[in-house]
């Protein structure tokens, strides 16, 4: 079967290399973005089944992404992830109108993603005894 | 028939001014007790007036007599001291006339002796001395009368003076007979009397004056202090009337001074919580009774302080009710002040999250056995060093701002050749700047140019500009470095140059205000806003130099830093 494909964003180079390292390594498909803008064009392009985004990006910031991915017939249900280095956590006004399914704060743990991941995709590993 | 003695003279004065105008002979009074006091132990006494008459006093008013002195001349005292000068001497020459004359009827002499010439020779004579008596005693009577009404009106007239039975000048030593004295004696002592009243009166009267000019004076003092403390501030008494306010306070909630007064406080405020907190320090115990509170006044934040206030004028009642006394301060800026310092704080945290998340994840990702071979693992170690040493530097960064400000960094200032420090940072971003393609170019000044600064600081300076310079330029642009020495004023300039998205014309003036960030920039680069506030306080504050700033939205910016040389 195909392997699930993840878009990941950020626009910290670091933080989108660790993300996409442990997802490739987790078995998963990744393709990247450094902004909000980039990230919608990929999302429409190659619509993935899952979207990893920073909270705070340029030219397009996490939310406005995600409202946008929401609002496009074709990317609308796709589950997101969002990770965000703001001590609060975000709203309920926030979140209505994405489909933000899962709020991770910053410093994260690549560990965590890849197994908010797989949850999210109801996606079992088949690696040797780990179960998400 | 002898006049009253005269001092020689020196009398004369006197005989020609009781033809003279009252006023006139006051001034000459006057004039004479100014007199020097040599003349005063001439002998007051006088020899006695002869005259005497019984009669009443002259029914006739002297010269300008005003009758208070009309009364006394004709009263008890005139006549005792008439009685010097009374026509009563005539009798005797007049009673011998009389007895001569009853002798001659009943002794009759011969007709035509010589007898009878003599009878009437004598009879004649006493007669006649009689009148003359009569006359004389008459024109000293008047004239005694004279003098009294001069005595008793100049007395009359003085304010400050005394009629005093001392001064021998001549004038008095004339007038005062031992007739006199009595009369005199008795105006004197009534006249001191009523002097020592008037000083009395007008000593309290000053007194009283004083200490109401004191008490006006220190009540305007305490109503300037309350009003130029600037604070609204108000005083209800223990029934909840407003007692004082000043100008801040009738701005504030909008009433005017004259109308307010006495009135319940509830119809000149309308903030209920105010008002509850004056109900409580009234009725609470007087050790107890301070209130704090903030409240919001038309966009404004106000801290106020409720206090008990005793009135001394027995306001205070038995049941411990005593009045209420508040203060509202203007704090808005201080709540500015402390939202602004909690937004950096939570900001700072952003800023810092970011490194330390690299750091995490890419450590998580070395633990997990992530990193495959020996040149992931180390890239995965570089990756964490620079994260560190960015988390390193921000930290610095904002230290340095907030230590600057208050005054408090460790300034170790050295002559230091510009040109180095501006090539060691621009060699610090170069990487930065290749990844996006931009070119970074520098034109610097001789080794020799130095000034005398803090190399961190001004490094770090330099070091900001030339960052932003890069974050702010899109791809395949130019950050250029420049330095120019200006000789005639002893200075040196360093301007970074940009072909970036430059500064809208009217955000230039607040480009170094901490925190402030171009809202059409904000997207196109991540940053705290502190970055040129740290240069704008390094180079002034530290080296006494200037920043300047020259932008076009669209074309660019050039940032400059004017130090002093060496």
């Amino acid at each position: 079967m195909n392997a699930h494909r993840i878009l990941v964003c950020d626009d910290e180079p670091h933080i989108v290399h660790v993300v996409a390292m442990k997802l490739r390594n987790g078995g998963f498909d990744v393709l990247t973005a450094a902004d909000g803008e980039e990230a919608f064009g990929l999302a429409c392009e190659s619509v993935p089944d899952l979207v990893v985004t920073d909270y705070q990006m340029p030219v397009l910031s996490g939310l406005e992404f995600c409202a946008k991915l929401r609002a496009e017939s074709k990317t609308c249900e796709i589950p997101i992830i969002m990770l965000t280095a703001r001590g609060f956590s975000l709203s309920e006004d926030d979140l209505e109108g994405t489909n933000i399914r899962k709020v991770l704060p910053k410093p994260f743990s690549p560990r965590e993603v890849l197994a908010s991941v797989r949850e999210l995709l109801g996606v079992v590993s088949l690696e040797a005894g780990s179960v998400t | 028939m002898t006049q009253p003695q005269d001092s020689g003279t020196s009398m004369s004065p006197i005989r020609e001014q009781t033809s003279k105008p009252w006023s006139q002979v006051e001034d000459d009074l006057a004039e004479v007790r100014a007199a020097p006091a040599s003349d005063r132990q001439k002998d007051a006494t006088t020899p006695e007036d002869p005259g005497q008459s019984a009669f009443a006093g002259p029914a006739k008013g002297l010269d300008n007599e005003t009758p208070s002195v009309q009364s006394l001349r004709q009263g008890p005292e005139a006549h005792a001291v008439l009685r010097g000068v009374s026509t009563h001497w005539a009798l005797a020459p007049m009673a011998a006339a009389l007895l001569w004359l009853a002798y001659a009827m009943l002794f009759p002499p011969a007709p035509g002796a010589a007898a009878w010439s003599l009878h009437l020779l004598g009879i004649g004579g006493l007669i006649v001395a009689a009148g003359i008596i009569l006359i004389l005693a008459t024109g000293a009577r008047q004239r005694a009368l004279r003098r009294l009404v001069t005595v008793i009106q100049a007395g009359s007239k003085q304010t400050s003076g005394r009629l005093n039975l001392d001064e021998t000048n001549e004038l008095w030593s004339g007038l005062v007979t031992p007739e006199f004295r009595p009369v005199l004696q008795g105006i004197e002592s009534h006249a001191a009397n009523v002097e020592k009243q008037v000083r009395t009166l007008l000593f309290t009267q000053q007194q009283l004056s004083l200490e109401l000019s004191m008490a006006r004076g220190q009540e305007e003092r305490a109503a300037a202090v309350i009003e130029a403390i600037g604070d609204p501030i108000l005083a209800l008494d223990a029934f909840d009337r407003l007692i004082l306010s000043n100008a801040a306070a009738q701005e504030l909630f909008d009433f005017s001074a004259s109308e307010a007064l006495r009135q319940p406080i509830d119809r000149i405020i309308s903030d209920e919580r105010l008002l509850r907190l004056a109900a409580q320090v009234r009725e609470a115990d007087l050790r107890a009774a301070q209130r704090h509170a903030e409240h919001e006044y038309g966009g404004k934040i106000y801290a106020s302080t409720l206090a008990p206030l005793v009135l001394k004028s027995g306001q205070e009642n038995d049941d411990g009710r005593h009045g209420v006394v508040i203060l509202l301060r203007d704090v808005t800026k201080q709540h500015e002040a402390a939202k602004k310092k909690s937004e950096f704080v939570s900001q700072v945290a952003h800023e810092l999250r970011t490194p330390l998340s690299s750091i995490c994840g890419y450590v998580e990702m070395l633990v997990d056995g992530e990193a495959a071979d020996d040149a992931t693992r180390q890239e995965f170690y570089e990756i964490i060093q620079t994260s560190a040493d960015r988390l390193g530097r921000l930290i610095d960064n904002m230290l340095n701002i907030s230590r600057i400000e208050a005054g408090t960094v460790r300034i170790n200032k050295e002559p230091i050749s510009v040109a180095i420090v501006t090539k060691e940072a621009v060699d610090m971003m170069r990487p930065q700047a290749e990844a996006r393609g931009i070119s970074l170019t520098q034109h610097l000044t001789p080794v020799a140019y130095r000034v005398l600064a803090d190399r961190d600081l001004i490094y770090q300076a330099i070091l900001n500009l030339i960052g932003n310079a890069v974050k702010y330029t899109p791809q395949d642009g130019k950050v250029s470095v420049r330095m120019t020495p200006h000789e005639e004023n002893k200075t040196i300039l360093i301007e970074v140059s940009d072909t970036g998205v430059g500064i809208p014309k009217e955000d230039i003036p607040k480009m170094f205000k901490k925190f402030f960030r171009v809202e059409a920039n904000k997207k196109m680069a991540k940053g705290t806003g502190l970055g040129l506030n740290l240069v704008k306080n390094v180079v002034e504050k530290v080296h006494t130099g200037t920043v300047t700033l020259t932008s076009e939205v669209g074309k660019g910016s050039t940032f400059g830093i004017v130090l002093p040389l060496m």
